[in-house]
């Protein structure tokens, strides 16, 4: 529900101005809002400016925030939050350079300890790619281990072209007069790994061989290139084997840090948010010489409590004024809206629209009973209510911090609830399979009484769509806005005249009722043109378009009985008990799934647009208090 | 022949309205998905936004059941 607000002026002694200020932000009840039109013309008001010292600490606390927030990038967000303590905040501390010495150490030491684990991951994931060399190659580096002036070289051979080795050896043997070893491995089912050591002096002739027969060398990553191949083998290993470690002892190093760190800074940038809302505020203070004047909006309800407060603290060195709201401002008003603890989950969903203007109604109240029953009426099975229930309890444990899932729990709870209602009244339980457990059909039966359901279906949403006509009209009435009281009744006489027309020319009713029909017909129609344009004629028709939408909620309920018929037809087909169950469950589980999420998203719509834009009004300001962040600390800003 | 010709229109009702919401989703659909990617909290709306076309195919399904029930 929108809260009635009341528009506020604060008048008090220049002197104690910023206390003021600092009091108002801790109290987090005033909305503090720039100067209207008609204050502006007193000259004698003029705009109180930040003084040069204030400017330089606001700069100042700006340029820290950016640099914490950097900061709180390099960082791990640690589980449990430091419950801050009580304390002051020296704000002239901020200006000296010594605030942020322990911060540029810490990022120092995070921007190093961040390089050196992407330098390691980057090194790991190169040795990686030599992991088939290395695995195949590792039992002959211990053979190699001890030799001295020597070179050695590896190569891969295909296996099919293994008749090569020979052939080579006997050319290496000429070159390097017998001074030569060879070692060869199996590497895979394709290919063997052949490791070839000689005197250095013979470098040259058996590269130069290697090269004419096209026999390709192993590449070894740059950073080993200098050192002789089973060197650089030896060394990649013990890397191989060193590296995981080296992260981890990285990763520690950093989850130490963020555990002592993390919540440290979210705390300072907390409070210097604080303070530049506080400089802020300031701006927008007015005064004479000897009074500062602050203006804003308040919660009616909280008035007496911000008033008494101020009253006990300061006496009377400072006055609230309560002015009229003016016609033409309440564009501007502020939006609180207040719902009880049964609707207030619900306002989840009204996050996705701009908020209602001030002359308009808070839909959320409607949006908490309707929505629902909406989502029962086309879930409408037990066993699927059954089954959200299940899923609500399990995900409340686990998401018991996370308050938006919180509320959207709450949402399906209370959706899962008329589920199980509506398919007792339905007889389903997991579709036809309750009948063998006797249990049958109240109200109707979804899959057979195909008429009646779509006549219960726009039923609905020719109640729910008059509802909406019915709230808009109550809301004119309550801002007395004659032009749209009258357009607003029109539009409700001529869709009742035209339900008339319908069921007469339907057979339902006698014909004399034709007449009666041209006649209201005759007498609304130029009403609605007169009070509401064209535009009331189009919106008439479209209302129409609207109440015949509502049948989605018979065409989606009766889609879920088939897929639950299909769902336990299949099972029986299938002939085993046990390969029966499960392709019953895989299916109710899928149109359990779509069960959640269909009938959700359909009754959103059919709020949004159906029934919103019967009364809902947007364009309004949230209201936004002049609020702490950081309770308890204290911005000790005596200059 | 006239039971044949009730399905076939009733059919078509449905066919030529899912066809149209079909064509309408994706045209949402695709640029509802750059719109997510720019700005992830309008995924909300978008999704409203793709079940707005529905209306179609409903209406579509409304009159196929009145012409098969012979409201």
């Amino acid at each position: 529900m929108i809260q009635k607000m009341s528009k506020i002026q604060i008048i008090g002694s220049r002197r104690i101005m910023e206390e003021v200020i600092e009091f108002l932000h801790s109290m987090s009840m005033l909305h503090v809002d720039i100067i209207p039109e008609d204050m502006k013309e007193d000259i004698s008001y003029h705009i109180i400016p930040l003084q040069k010292d204030e400017i330089v600490i606001k700069d100042r606390a700006e340029k820290i925030i950016k640099k914490l927030k950097d900061l709180l990038l390099l960082l791990y967000q640690p589980s449990a939050p430091q419950v801050s303590r009580e304390r002051r905040f020296i704000v002239t501390d901020i200006v000296s350079e010594r605030i942020l010495s322990d911060y540029n150490i810490l990022e120092a030491k995070l921007r190093d300890l961040h390089k050196r684990r992407s330098e390691l991951t980057e090194r790991l994931s190169l040795l990686e790619r030599y992991e088939r060399i290395l695995k195949g190659l590792a039992p002959l580096i211990s053979k190699l281990s001890g030799f001295k002036n020597i070179e050695s070289t590896g190569l891969i051979i295909d296996k099919d072209k293994s008749g090569v080795i020979p052939l080579m050896e006997v050319e290496i043997s000429r070159i390097t007069e017998g001074g030569y070893q060879i070692f060869k491995r199996e590497l895979d089912e394709k290919s063997i790994g052949v490791i070839l050591t000689y005197q250095k002096d013979y470098d040259e002739g058996v590269r130069g061989l290697l090269s004419e027969e096209g026999i390709s060398e192993i590449k070894l990553p740059t950073d080993y290139a200098g050192l002789p191949f089973f060197d650089a083998l030896k060394e990649m290993v013990r890397k191989k084997e060193e590296i995981p470690k080296e992260i981890t002892d990285i990763e520690a190093e950093l989850n130490r840090l963020s555990d002592e760190w993390y919540w440290k800074i979210e705390e300072l940038i907390d409070v210097l948010k604080d303070l530049i809302d506080e400089f802020k505020t300031l701006d927008y203070c007015t005064g004479t010489k000897y009074c500062f004047f602050i203006f804003g909006w308040v919660p009616k309800s909280y008035l007496p409590k911000l008033s008494s407060a101020i009253k006990e603290r300061f006496d009377d060195r400072v006055v609230i004024r309560e002015l009229e709201i003016m016609e033409e401002e309440i564009e501007r008003v502020p939006v609180s809206i207040k719902n009880p603890k049964l609707v207030k989950p619900f306002e989840i969903f009204m996050r996705v629209l701009p908020p209602p203007r001030y002359d308009s109604i808070d839909p959320t109240p409607f949006l908490a009973i309707f929505f629902p029953v909406f989502f029962g009426l086309i879930l409408g099975d037990m066993g699927h209510g059954i089954i959200i229930l299940i899923i609500v309890g399990l995900l409340w444990r686990k998401y018991k911090e996370r308050a938006v899932v919180q509320d959207l729990l709450k949402v399906f709870f209370l959706c899962s609830i008329y589920s199980i209602i509506f398919g007792f009244l339905f007889g389903e339980f997991f579709g036809e399979l309750g009948e063998r457990f006797g249990i049958h059909p109240i109200v109707l039966n979804r899959g057979k009484a195909i008429k009646g359901f779509l006549i219960l279906a726009i039923g609905i949403g020719v109640g729910h769509v008059l509802l909406g006509f019915i709230i808009s009209l109550i809301n004119s009435i309550r801002w007395h806005k004659g032009r749209e009281i009258i357009g607003t009744l029109s539009s409700i006489a001529m869709l009742f005249t035209l339900f008339l027309l319908i069921a007469t020319l339907s057979g339902y009713l006698p014909k004399g009722f034709l007449n009666v029909g041209i006649i209201l017909t005759i007498i609304f129609f130029p009403i609605i043109l007169l009070s509401e344009g064209i535009i009331g004629a189009i919106e008439l028709i479209k209302s129409i378009g609207n109440i015949l939408s509502y049948a989605r909620i018979m065409a989606l309920g009766v889609a879920s009985v088939m897929m639950t018929l299909v769902a336990n037809r299949l099972g029986e087909m299938s002939g085993n008990i046990v390969l029966g169950i499960i392709v019953a469950s895989i299916i109710h589980a899928l149109n359990i799934t779509i069960g959640i999420f269909s009938p959700a998203i359909q009754s959103l719509r059919l709020h949004y647009v159906e029934f919103f834009s019967k009364f809902y009004k947007p364009g309004g300001r949230k209201y936004a208090p002049f609020k702490k962040t950081r309770e308890g600390v204290r911005l000790w800003r005596r200059l | 022949m006239e039971k044949a010709l009730i399905a076939l229109s009733a059919a078509l009702c449905v066919a030529i309205t899912c066809l149209a919401t079909a064509w309408a989703q994706s045209r949402v659909g695709s640029a509802g998905a750059g719109a997510v990617a720019e700005k992830p909290e309008v995924g909300g709306t978008i999704i409203i936004l793709m079940a707005i076309p529905e209306t179609m195919v409903i209406l579509g399904f409304v009159v196929a059941i009145m012409i098969i029930l012979g409201i």
